[in-house]
Order: C-alpha cells, then sequence, then structure tokens
C-alpha cells in the first residue's frame, strides 16, 4: 500500500512567553485506506495531532506531505480547498448544523465545494449515504429531532460526501452510550471497506481502539506504540491494550 | 442557490425572535425617516408654493425708480423712460434686445414682460382701487396660471377686454361681459369689457388685480413702448438666485434684477434651517439603527461562532463565511427598509387623512417624493450592510480550532 500521509518530525509548541511543546517531533506515516486508531491520556497530544493532520492547526516545526505534496505552505485559502476535497471530519460532538435539516447537512461540504445548490447526481449520493448510516427516514429533520447517536450517524454521512480520502474522528463516540458506539463503530468499519477512505480514529475507548488495522498510542507528546493488529484475533489485541480490566478478556 | 446566500437565509429564519427584532428596528427607523421627510418636504413646498406661486422667480425693473407722473410733469425728465423700447409701435418684439440676452440663460423658462400701474375700476357709481397689469397673457399664465383659475367667462384679454380678481367682481357685482370703466392716476381713462373673472386663491390679488393685454396697457398709461417690469420664471426654482447674478452680470447697469429668494429671504433662511434639523434628526435615525443592527449581528456572529467554526473546519473560505453576515445585514436592510418606507407612507397618508384644518381641509399637502424613498432604502440598505462589516470580520477571523477544542 502506498503512503497517504506522511509526518516528518512534527513538534507543537504553544504559547509565546510560556511555551509548552505537546509534541516533540512526531515522525508517523499513514497508508491509504489504512483503519488506525491514536490512543493516549488527555493532554497527550493526541486531539493536536489530529488537528494538524486535519490542517486546523499548523505545526511548529516539521512538515506534513500529503499524496506526496507538501501542505505546510499553501496559505488559508488553499488549505481551505484542501479540506474540502481530501478531509473529512466527524467530531466529538456531532456539530451539524441546526439550521438546516439531515439531508441539507449532508450536503454542506458539496455545498462548499461548488459554492451553490449541488447537482442531483450529489444529492443522490447524499441520500444513499444517509441510507448506508440507517437514518433513511429523518431526512428532512432537523439534528435537534434526531438521538445523539443518529446525529453521530449524520456526521459521519456529511464527512463522506465528497469522497475524501481522509476521514479523522476526533472521539466519535465519546458521547455515546456502549450501544450505539458499537454500532458507529461498526459502520465507520464498513464505510472504510466500502469506501477506501484512510481513517484515522482517536479515542480513548481501548475496545474501539483494538479492532483497528493499527493503533497508535501517543504519551507526552511521543510515540510509545505503533502495533499492527492485522492477523491476531481481537482478545489477543484487547489483551495487550486493556490487561486488568478487559471483560471481553475474562471470556 | 449561492451557499452564503443559503446560510444567511437559513440563520436568518433559525433566530426568528433576533430577526424580527432587527426588521422591526429598521423598519421603525425607515418609517420616521419617509415620515419626517415627506412631512417637510411637504410643508416646504407647500409655504414656497404660498409664497412664489403667484409671483415671478425673477423680476427686472430699472433702476431709475421714479413715477411716471413726475417724469411727465418735469421736462427734466422727460427722457427717462422705465425700460426704453427701441421703436415706438408698442410691440413686445421692441424687448426683443433684452428677450435675446435674457433667454441665452439656461435656467430661463418664461419670459413675460408686463406693465404695472395703479387705478380706478368703476362699474355704475361705486369704484375700486386697482392694480392694473398689462401682460401678454401666454407668457404671464406660465407665471400665474390664471387660464385655469378663470371661475366664469373666458381667459380672453385682446382688444377692449380685462379679466378682474374674484373680490373686484364680488365687491361691485361686476358680471362677466359687463362693461367697466378704467381709470389711471393722471387721469386718462378707458372703456373694457369684462371678459372673465378670474380667483388666484389670495385675498389680494383677487381684491386688486385687472389683467388687459399689454399693448393696450402702454396706450392707457401712454408709456409709448415702454414696460415697468420684465417677470421671469426659471426652470429650477432654487437656482434663481444664481440666475439673478449672472442676468445681472448680462444686463447694464440699469436694471434691478430680484430673484424671489431675495424677496423673501426670512422665509428662506427658516426653511434652511428646518432642513438641517430635519436631516440632522434623519443622520441620527440612520445612526441608531445602524448601531441595532451592528449589535444584534454582532451577537448572532457569537451565537453561531460554533457554525462558522464547523462550516471553516469543512472548507469554508474565509471570505464566504464573512459574506454569510454581510448578506444577512443587507437582507435585513433591504427588507426593513421597504416595509418601513409603506408604513412612513401610510404614516403620511394617515396624517393628511386625520390632522385637518378647522375647515376640514388638509393642514397641507404631504408630498411623497417616490425618489427621495429610494435613497432612503438605499441609505438604509447600505447602512444596514456596512454594520455588517464588523460582524462579518469578527466571523472571518474565527478559527475552527477554538470552537472544536471548547465544544
Amino acid at each position: 500500500m502506498d503512503n497517504l500521509l506522511q509526518l516528518k518530525n512534527i513538534k507543537k509548541v504553544y504559547g509565546t512567553k510560556i511555551k509548552t511543546e505537546v509534541l516533540h517531533g512526531l515522525n508517523i506515516s499513514f497508508k491509504k485506506g489504512e483503519f488506525v486508531s491514536i490512543i493516549g491520556q488527555s493532554g497527550s497530544g493526541k486531539s493536536t495531532l489530529l488537528n494538524i493532520i486535519g490542517t486546523l492547526d499548523k505545526p511548529t516545526e516539521g512538515e506534513i506531505l500529503f499524496k506526496e505534496k507538501r501542505l505546510n505552505h499553501m496559505n488559508g485559502k488553499e488549505l481551505s480547498t484542501f479540506r474540502n476535497d481530501n478531509v473529512g471530519f466527524i467530531f466529538q460532538f456531532h456539530y451539524l448544523l441546526p439550521e438546516v435539516n439531515v439531508l441539507e447537512n449532508v450536503l454542506m461540504p458539496a455545498w462548499i465545494s461548488k459554492g451553490r445548490t449541488p447537482s442531483k447526481d450529489v444529492i443522490k449520493r447524499a441520500k444513499r449515504l444517509i441510507e448506508i448510516v440507517g437514518v433513511k427516514d429523518r431526512m428532512y429533520n432537523k439534528p435537534n429531532e434526531l438521538s445523539g447517536g443518529q446525529r453521530q450517524r449524520i456526521a459521519i454521512a456529511r464527512a463522506l460526501i465528497n469522497n475524501p480520502a481522509l476521514v479523522l474522528a476526533d472521539e466519535p463516540t465519546g458521547n455515546l452510550d456502549s450501544d450505539s458506539t458499537d454500532k458507529v463503530y461498526e459502520l465507520l468499519r464498513d464505510i472504510n471497506k466500502e469506501f477506501k477512505s484512510t481513517f484515522i480514529i482517536v479515542t480513548h475507548d481501548m475496545h474501539i481502539a483494538a479492532k483497528a488495522d493499527r493503533v497508535i498510542e501517543i504519551k507526552d507528546g511521543n510515540v510509545i506504540r505503533d502495533v499492527n493488529n492485522i492477523g491476531k484475533n481481537e482478545i489477543e489485541s484487547f489483551k495487550d491494550f486493556t490487561p486488568t480490566s478487559c471483560f471481553l478478556c475474562e471470556k | 442557490m449561492p451557499i452564503e446566500f443559503m446560510l444567511s437565509w437559513k440563520f436568518l429564519k433559525s433566530g426568528k425572535f433576533q430577526t424580527i427584532l432587527i426588521l422591526l428596528g429598521i423598519t421603525v427607523g425607515v418609517s420616521i425617516l419617509v415620515f419626517i421627510g415627506s412631512l417637510i418636504d411637504g410643508l416646504q413646498k407647500d409655504l414656497i408654493n404660498r409664497t412664489i406661486g403667484n409671483s415671478p422667480h425673477i423680476v427686472i425693473t430699472s433702476k431709475t425708480d421714479i413715477p411716471r407722473a413726475q417724469i411727465e410733469g418735469n421736462n427734466i425728465y422727460k427722457n427717462v423712460k422705465l425700460l426704453k423700447a427701441n421703436n415706438q409701435d408698442n410691440n413686445i418684439s421692441s424687448f426683443q434686445d433684452y428677450n435675446q440676452l435674457i433667454i441665452k440663460n439656461q435656467n430661463v423658462n418664461v419670459i413675460s414682460p408686463t406693465v404695472t400701474a395703479s387705478g380706478f375700476i368703476n362699474k355704475s357709481k361705486s369704484n375700486s382701487p386697482i392694480t392694473i397689469k398689462g401682460i401678454n397673457l401666454d407668457k404671464a399664465d406660465k407665471i400665474y396660471n390664471v387660464k385655469d383659475r378663470i371661475i366664469s367667462g373666458l381667459p380672453i384679454i385682446s382688444g377692449n377686454n380685462i379679466l378682474i380678481g374674484k373680490s373686484i367682481a364680488n365687491d361691485l357685482e361686476i358680471k362677466v361681459n359687463d362693461i367697466v370703466t378704467v381709470t389711471t392716476p393722471n387721469g386718462n381713462r378707458d372703456l373694457f369689457t369684462v371678459s372673465g373673472i378670474f380667483d388666484l386663491e389670495n385675498e389680494s390679488i383677487n381684491k386688486t388685480w385687472a389683467l388687459i393685454e399689454i399693448n393696450r396697457a402702454q396706450k392707457l398709461l401712454r408709456l409709448d413702448g415702454d414696460i415697468s417690469s420684465i417677470e421671469i420664471q426659471v426652470n429650477e426654482v432654487f437656482s434663481a438666485e444664481d440666475t439673478s447674478k449672472s442676468l445681472e452680470r448680462v444686463l447694464n447697469e440699469d436694471f434691478n434684477v430680484e430673484s424671489w429668494q431675495e424677496t423673501n429671504a426670512q422665509i428662506l433662511t427658516a426653511l434652511n434651517s428646518q432642513s438641517s434639523s430635519t436631516l440632522l434628526i434623519q443622520v441620527f435615525v440612520v445612526i441608531a439603527v445602524t448601531l441595532g443592527i451592528a449589535s444584534v449581528l454582532a451577537i448572532s456572529v457569537i451565537q453561531k461562532s460554533r457554525q462558522i467554526g464547523i462550516l471553516k473546519a469543512m472548507g469554508i473560505k474565509t471570505k464566504s463565511a464573512s459574506f454569510i453576515f454581510l448578506i444577512q445585514g443587507f437582507l435585513l436592510g433591504f427588507v426593513g427598509s421597504i416595509i418601513g418606507s409603506g408604513f412612513g407612507m401610510l404614516l403620511s397618508k394617515l396624517f393628511v387623512t386625520f390632522v385637518r384644518q378647522d375647515n376640514g381641509e388638509p393642514l397641507f399637502p404631504i408630498d411623497i417624493d417616490l425618489k427621495q424613498i429610494l435613497v432612503v432604502i438605499l441609505i438604509s440598505t447600505l447602512a444596514s450592510t456596512f454594520a455588517a462589516i464588523v460582524p462579518a470580520r469578527r466571523s472571518a477571523r474565527l478559527n475552527p480550532i477554538e470552537v472544536i477544542r471548547n465544544g
């Protein structure tokens, strides 16, 4: 598999007077179609890393290559276009626009890229995505008429509308009960298989992390583990990450 | 639909209460602008009409202001004429020289040579002092609008026909086709047939004016070809002053050129200060409305910062993000000022309908000037778009990271 994304010596420093280095020179590559989870305690720098990958934040040092193209020197306008074309975001809070209905929310990235009402084909695609995430009967409802799980599914459909090469998810199930969590996770996996997008998921939920192809653990701004799960069975990977408190392991 | 338009529309629709609040503010502001504007305009036009409706905009007279009787009684003044004509045939064409000079001025619309003298009119045994005005009816009509205001008879003054004011006719019980005698101060008298009676809606005019053909007046007054004044109507009423100054330069020093502004300087000062205080009120209304819109939109940006942040994360351009608020300002201003104009006009209509004089007539006609309303709409729309600049810049500066990090 080719590299989709390469991070080279990424450093991030916050503050001007009192400097806090959050990331200490990370080197990570992500392959096309990979399903990666990033774990770590809060404050470890995993969200900062995700924001830098998504070009929402700029690294203090180091460079990012996306399909061999450097992103560091792009201006705000070019980055906006880049994000719109290549990156789908799923956040912990769904961040759907409460003012527009489900279908319009899903269409929003396409609407942004075209600048005006999307074509019929795109609308068809949006409807199909809504069907895939299983909220078909709520197509014309406003987000506040949906359950938390449904909203997050819509956010997933929205992240996929422009067929991005990269989908970034920050605690996508952090706000959901365990039933919805499993469903959303299954959905992400299915979509990963069907659309061949690269998924990078930040989570502190070990059960989710263990099911990914690859798990990267970050601690105090350094990568302390980068584990490939392909070929291992689920129990094995669970044991790796949750040695003490895994309810599945006790089965 | 462009995305900026779609989003600003959806944002306005979702924040119904705020939208209605702003619209209400703009509506009230604009209706006051329109109402005050048309009220003051109507008032001023009415005042000016009353002032200059029955008088020429510019009057040219001779500086040698000597009564005719004196001139004729004393040989020294024999050659002093009021406005000297070139020949003796008592024709208007004898004034062509002046005519040529005056008509070159672009603003001049009507030139009406006039002979004015005092005299007496009598019928049977009763008589009444009058002002004899010798005119060319077609030209003078453009200044005084006599023909339309004939209340009985016909607007004819040729030959020995005479037109008299309503009050003279009432006082002396004169009817159309009656024969009357007109006597000048120096004793010349002639018989005239009353062809019509006019009502110029001004008591002093109705009570004194008697209109005859200018040639006839010159003969009656033994004026040879002289006239007493040239009355001028201009196109742009308010530039009469400038026109009068430039005519003064063109004509020689023997002439007095006086515009209606000079004659009515006091009224004009009053009107001017009224206009500037109206303008001041209007400016402050616009400022107040603009500030109101700016503050509500500024709040709305903060309320929508989560949406703006997420849209930016999804790749909306900074320019589009600020356009959303500019468009909101524009839409609010445009719709609000149209509704406001409607209300303003309604208010004006109500004012005319309900605020009346004792005799049931409206106080004065309110002047609804469509051009002025368009200007008001334009200014309000611009002001409200302008008010959206601060929120728009705020929206442009908003960093998606902050929103995402802080939830």
